[in-house]
């Protein structure tokens, strides 16, 4: 017991020596910078009911995954996904979760545990002629453009949880490698590669039922003032964002000359789900493509009631210096997550122009 | 001109005493046990030729000889100890070799002898007057000062004892204020001269003293080694049992550089202790996982060694006697590790009136007090605090974090001896230890949105501790000891990580020791370990020690792991017996011993036999090698019901060593060792934490050489040097072998602290070890639903930082004064600064690493006070 415990307390002290140092900030790039292509999670979304996170055994599910990207330049056409899906492990200890059952397999009848060994070669996207493939008993899923795509859960499916695990590329070709440790990558040069992986928690019970997050109930305000959701459609990339900013679309883009600006979020607390007899946890993460956010995560607790129905939190942004700006302007985008921490998942997003 | 030899003398003398201050005069009282051994006298004295050059050019010296005297009085051996150069040298020797001398005597027979000749060449610049040949034969003179070699001080009250041949008894007297002592109207001739002061190593020194003239002289006086000061009992070590014993005394415990003073981190600059990580002070012993190796404190474990897991260890250094450490196949007295053990001593309680040691420094401020109560009992009181707290929270960031508790360790010791007659001791000691720290995050931190909410840390035991040593017979000792606490552990982070244990733990071990005849020696023993208590435990899954970062959650965020909830009450019960056997057969001895443990929890017997030889080749070599299986239970986390598998058996390691030790000289010692071991079911988690979550199914082989050399704190200087080159590698169920995680190829140390006098001591430690290994990530994949990435790992243990080297260094001035002694003193880690690397961290994708670098310059000043 003792070399445990003295494992659980040298992580302790270091934590203890860290927590003093928990505000330094290093030469890494920071999770909420978007830099390049990101995607920023998975929504679940059950086919005729949208809203709902948790398919039943036998219904079939959207999985879609939010990309985006640091300019308006860029955006999914030259994007291309690989996911395979299977069953979760039961108990998970780190690493990455290892498919137990493939769901494809179960459905057509195969032997479960002879079901893995069967990708026993390289296979890649391009070589498939079908966006969904089987090979043997293995359906790989094969996307272009806006990476979703569309699973069903075996009418006899009894886990608690679908894993699927992928590859997202950009300017590249998926893969699926047996041989190669990170099981997934992506071809071609100069591609961008990112892996991912998820479990979809199944709804073996109406208690098991999860509902992604409203993102209408998240009201944000720019130095307080209401700062409206932004459609990237209705403000197609130009040169800088001035000129159309103070033109056509003065209410949506504001401008903005220097300074720390004050973000605040504020979530109708009456709009969270109940887990347990009690409201769920809200977390929601902001991110941007232009200057730094003080914090990664916004935590609205369960136990946390609001004032007048509203959970409010502040966070700062601090935009990027005048020197590091086009003399035209920048528009700053901003994506926020809203995340329940059991598999639902909402996003929207802000802009504003910066010079 | 001409030459002229005299013994120690300065001719001139006579104004000198018309000078001097009046001396302490002989007191005529004879010492309390007359010697029964007799110095050599110098019967027939030859001048020396004095050197042509030299005496051209005016050049006066003095060539102290030493001399081998037979027991016919003839010079059977001459070496010049301390040379001058110039010819002086070889002139000495020729004339000392025709000296003659009565012989020294022990008990009235002639003996041989080994003395000490200074031999001082002077120019007279006027002929003595021819003696009146009518006169009787004129009376020498002896008279000198005493200084403190520290100080070049002179030294009052200093007992100076003269005997000689022509004395009926030995003569004393005590130096004045200024250090000074006369001796008038001896017989001429030879004399021993022995100075005693007070806290200052015994000086002896022969003397000739010739008729008619003053013979003066300096002695100064050495300090004696720190150990004495707190100390009444002179211990003689056993031979040790084990094939390797290194201990650390008194003297060095709290004076090595970069230790901040505390005794037990001493042990971290031995052969074959690798360094821990950064900010760890877990205990690395020959390749070793940190839970394989224990610390005891006076034969039984402590709970916790370290405040905050590495900061300071938990007893006062000033209370310890010694640290003995067995790096591998160690006694079966020592039971369920399979590393390496360390036995901390705490040393006997002055009985010559109070003691106290105040030291205060950035880190923490400590009390001791010590002091005898009445003819046959002591008490030692000792207390420390940290005061962290005082700055913590303007270091820590108040928007994010609040400080609910800021961190603050105490610890106390008391310890109360009681001798109720000769043949028992009795001894009970009362220590515990608090550690205590609570934070508030308002919102998660960057890593991970599990990481919030409340922060804790907390450990805290306290025990009593009755021993009882007894000699049985003349030729049976028996210990008892008997320790009972309670620990109470608890942390917490958010609401996805808390541990807490309540428990009261029981150790008690009985000992007999017996000497059945000269050659054969019998150890037997009882030993006891019983701990119930409760726990509760929320988290991820815990994973074995010792595994592949893949497969148990490296780098894997707290949200990106299921976590269980489990809480359950538990009984720990682990009786043992051993039974050792010494044979000595001079110049071999040999120990062979059994252990048997039963482990309550997994219901699982060991068996453990074990055997060392110890062969004299000379008298200052010794052989020595060892085999021995040595087991230990599961870790708990591995062997509970809920958490593990209830059906594992014990981990075992065979220890093969070997090596020699050669005395070079009283205080110099070389030694090289030599050890392989091999690890047996040595537990490992499966894969995802499936069923049954551990087995013992790995295995693990460490084989390596150690060179030490040590100089003994008998002088100024004492030091270290130790290397040690070794291979530890684990194989996990299928997968081939790889280095372990603690492995380090190369580990240099050398540590010297050397005594510059005036109260100045001066220290330094360097260490150059190899770079500690990682496992590299090579990619990482993004979890969906938390939008956290988890690492993928290359190939285990096969990235390995650069070479770490660091310079510590230690300064101290002591100040003292009559009544008590003042210090200031400078613990300065990292004295150059070295960029060390400790590991890696990675940003949130795991695309973009830097390196981690370790502790900076890194300066402790402390003051102590001392009576």
């Amino acid at each position: 017991m003792r070399g445990w415990l003295r494992r659980l307390l040298t992580l302790a002290s270091v934590l203890v020596v860290a927590a003093p140092l928990a505000a330094c900030e290093g030469d890494l790039p920071k999770a909420t910078e978007i830099a390049r292509m990101r995607v920023l999670g998975a929504r679940f979304e059950v086919e005729g009911d949208p809203e709902r996170a948790t398919p039943e055994p036998g219904e079939r599910v959207r999985v879609s995954l939010p990309t985006v990207f640091p300019s308006l330049d860029e955006d999914t056409d030259d994007v291309q996904m690989l996911l395979i899906g299977c069953t979760a492990p039961t108990r998970f200890t780190g690493g990455l979760p290892i498919c137990q059952e493939l769901i494809d397999a179960a459905a057509s009848g195969v032997d479960p545990t002879d079901s893995l060994p069967m990708i026993d070669e390289k296979l890649r996207c391009a070589d498939l002629p079908l966006r969904t493939v089987r090979r043997g008993a293995i359906s790989l899923h094969c996307v272009k453009g806006e990476p979703q795509v569309e699973l069903t859960v075996p009418d006899d499916f009894d886990a608690e949880g679908l894993l699927v695990r992928g590859v997202v590329c950009e300017h590249g070709t998926p893969f699926i490698d047996p041989e190669d440790p990170r099981l997934f990558g992506c071809e071609d040069e100069g591609a961008e590669a990112i892996l991912v992986h998820g479990t979809m928690r199944v709804q073996q019970s109406r208690a098991d039922e999860n509902q992604n997050p409203d993102p209408d109930a998240l009201e944000v305000l720019r130095e307080g003032v209401a700062w409206p959701a932004y459609d990237p459609d209705a403000l197609p990339p130009e040169e800088g964002c001035a000129r159309r900013a103070s033109a056509d679309f003065s209410e949506p883009v504001h401008l903005v000359v220097t300074g720390e600006h004050a973000i605040t979020l504020r979530y109708d607390a009456d709009a969270r789900e109940e887990v347990d007899g009690a409201p769920e946890d809200l977390e929601i993460s902001v991110y941007t493509t232009a200057g730094e956010m003080e914090r990664r995560f916004t935590l609205f607790r369960g136990s946390d009631r609001g004032t007048d129905g509203v959970l409010e939190s502040e966070l700062f942004w601090d935009p990027p210096s005048a020197g590091e700006l086009p003399r035209s302007g920048q528009l700053a985008r901003f994506f926020i997550t809203i995340r329940d921490q059991r598999g639902g998942f909402a996003m929207t997003s802000r802009a504003v122009c910066v010079r | 001109m001409r030459t002229l030899s005299v013994l120690c003398v300065l001719l001139h003398a006579g104004s000198a005493l018309a000078q001097a201050a009046p001396a302490a005069q002989p007191e005529q009282q004879p010492a309390q046990a007359a010697p029964r051994v007799t110095a050599p006298r110098l019967l027939k004295f030859v001048e020396a030729n004095y050197p042509p050059e030299a005496q051209a050019q005016g050049l006066q010296a003095r060539v102290e000889l030493e001399l081998v005297i037979g027991v016919d009085g003839r010079v059977q051996e001459a070496r010049v100890a301390t040379p001058a150069g110039h010819g002086f040298d070889e002139a000495a020797l020729a004339a000392a070799r025709a000296f003659e001398f009565a012989p020294a005597t022990k008990d009235g027979e002639p003996i041989a002898a080994r003395v000490r000749y200074p031999y001082v060449f002077e120019i007279r610049t006027a002929p003595l007057p021819p003696p009146e040949p009518e006169a009787p034969p004129p009376a020498a003179r002896l008279e000198g000062v005493i200084l403190d070699a520290d100080g070049e001080q002179p030294f009052a009250g200093a007992q100076v004892i003269v005997n000689g041949a022509a004395l009926p008894e030995p003569l004393i007297v005590r130096t004045d204020a200024g250090g000074r002592f006369v001796f008038d109207d001896l017989p001429a001739g030879s004399y021993s001269v022995t100075v005693q002061a007070q806290d200052r190593l015994p000086r002896e020194q022969q003397e000739v003293l010739i008729a008619g003239e003053a013979t003066s002289v300096i002695y100064r006086v050495e300090e004696l080694p720190d150990e004495e000061a707190f100390s009444v009992t002179a211990r003689i070590p056993p031979p040790p049992r084990e094939v390797t014993r290194r201990t650390i005394g008194k003297a060095q415990l709290t004076r090595i550089p970069g230790t901040r003073g505390d005794a037990l981190r001493t042990v971290e600059l031995m052969p074959g202790v690798a360094r821990p990580p950064l900010g760890s002070g877990v205990l690395i012993v020959r390749g070793s996982a940190p839970e394989d190796s224990q610390t005891l404190l006076e034969g039984l474990p402590v709970p916790l060694l370290y405040h905050f897991g590495g900061l300071t260890s938990f007893v006062n250094s000033r209370l310890l006697d010694s640290i003995e450490f067995y790096p591998g196949n160690f006694s079966v007295r020592y039971g369920r590790r399979r590393g390496g053990v360390v036995d901390v001593e705490i040393g006997d309680i002055p009985r010559d009136g109070v003691h106290g040691v105040v030291d205060v420094n950035l880190i923490d401020a400590s009390l001791l007090v010590q002091t005898p109560v009445g003819e046959d009992a002591e008490v030692a009181l000792a207390a420390r605090r940290s005061h962290v707290d005082v700055v913590f929270e303007s270091l820590v960031p108040s928007d994010d974090i609040a400080t609910v508790a800021a961190p603050v360790y105490y610890d106390y010791q008391a310890i109360g001896t009681w001798r109720p007659g000769d043949d028992d001791e009795l001894r009970l000691m009362v220590f515990g230890s608090s550690d205590q720290l609570e934070l508030l995050f308002e919102q998660p931190l960057d890593v991970d949105p599990a990481v919030a909410g409340d922060f804790d840390i907390g450990t805290q035991f306290h025990r009593g501790h009755v021993s009882w040593r007894k000699r049985l017979s003349d030729d049976v000792d028996q210990d008892v000891d008997i320790a009972v606490g309670t620990v109470d552990v608890n942390f917490g982070l958010g609401e996805q990580l808390a541990f807490s244990l309540q428990g009261v733990d029981i150790y008690a071990r009985s000992e007999w020791r017996g000497r059945v005849s000269d050659r054969v020696r019998l150890i037997g023993g009882l030993d006891l370990y019983f701990l119930p208590g409760e726990y509760t435990y929320i988290g991820p899954p815990p994973g074995s020690s010792e595994s592949n970062p893949n497969t148990n959650a490296g780098g894997a965020s707290l949200s990106n792991l299921d976590s269980i909830e489990a809480v359950d009450e538990f009984t720990v019960v682990q009786p043992a017996v051993y039974f050792e056997t010494e044979l000595s057969f001079h110049p071999l001895r040999v120990v062979l011993g059994s252990r048997v443990d039963y482990f309550a929890e997994i219901d699982e017997f060991s068996y453990d036999p074990r055997a060392s030889a110890h062969y004299q080749l000379t008298d200052t070599t010794q052989l020595k090698a060892g085999i021995g299986l040595f087991s230990q239970p599961p870790q708990f986390q591995e062997s509970d019901p809920f958490l593990g598998n209830p059906d594992l058996e014990p981990t075992r390691t065979l220890h093969v060593s070997g090596g020699v030790e050669q005395d070079v000289t009283d205080s110099f010692n070389v030694g090289v060792d030599g050890f392989y071991k091999h690890l047996y079911d040595r537990v490992v988690g499966t894969p995802t934490g499936a069923a049954p979550r551990f087995t013992n199914l790995g295995e693990g082989r460490v084989y390596g050489a150690e060179l030490s050399m040590r100089i003994d704190p008998k002088g100024r200087f004492f030091g270290y040097l130790s290397y040690t080159l070794s291979r530890s590698e684990r194989r996990d169920p299928g997968d081939a072998w790889v280095p372990f995680e603690f492995d380090q190829t190369h580990i240099l140390t050398t540590a010297g602290v050397l005594r510059l006098g005036n109260g100045w001591e001066a220290g330094a430690t360097f260490r150059l070890v190899s770079g500690n290994l990682d496992t590299p990530v090579i990619g990482a994949s993004e979890d969906l639903v938390t939008g956290l990435y988890s690492p993928v790992f290359g190939r285990v243990n096969s990235r390995r930082n650069p070479t770490f080297h660091r310079l510590d260094v230690r300064i101290e001035k002591l100040w003292d004064f009559d009544a008590w002694k003042a210090a200031l003193y400078l613990d300065l880690q990292n004295a150059y600064n070295a960029k060390n690397v400790e590991g890696q961290t990675c940003d949130f994708e795991y695309r973009v690493c830097e390196d981690i670098q370790g502790l900076p310059i890194f300066p402790v000043f402390g003051v102590r006070g001392e009576i």
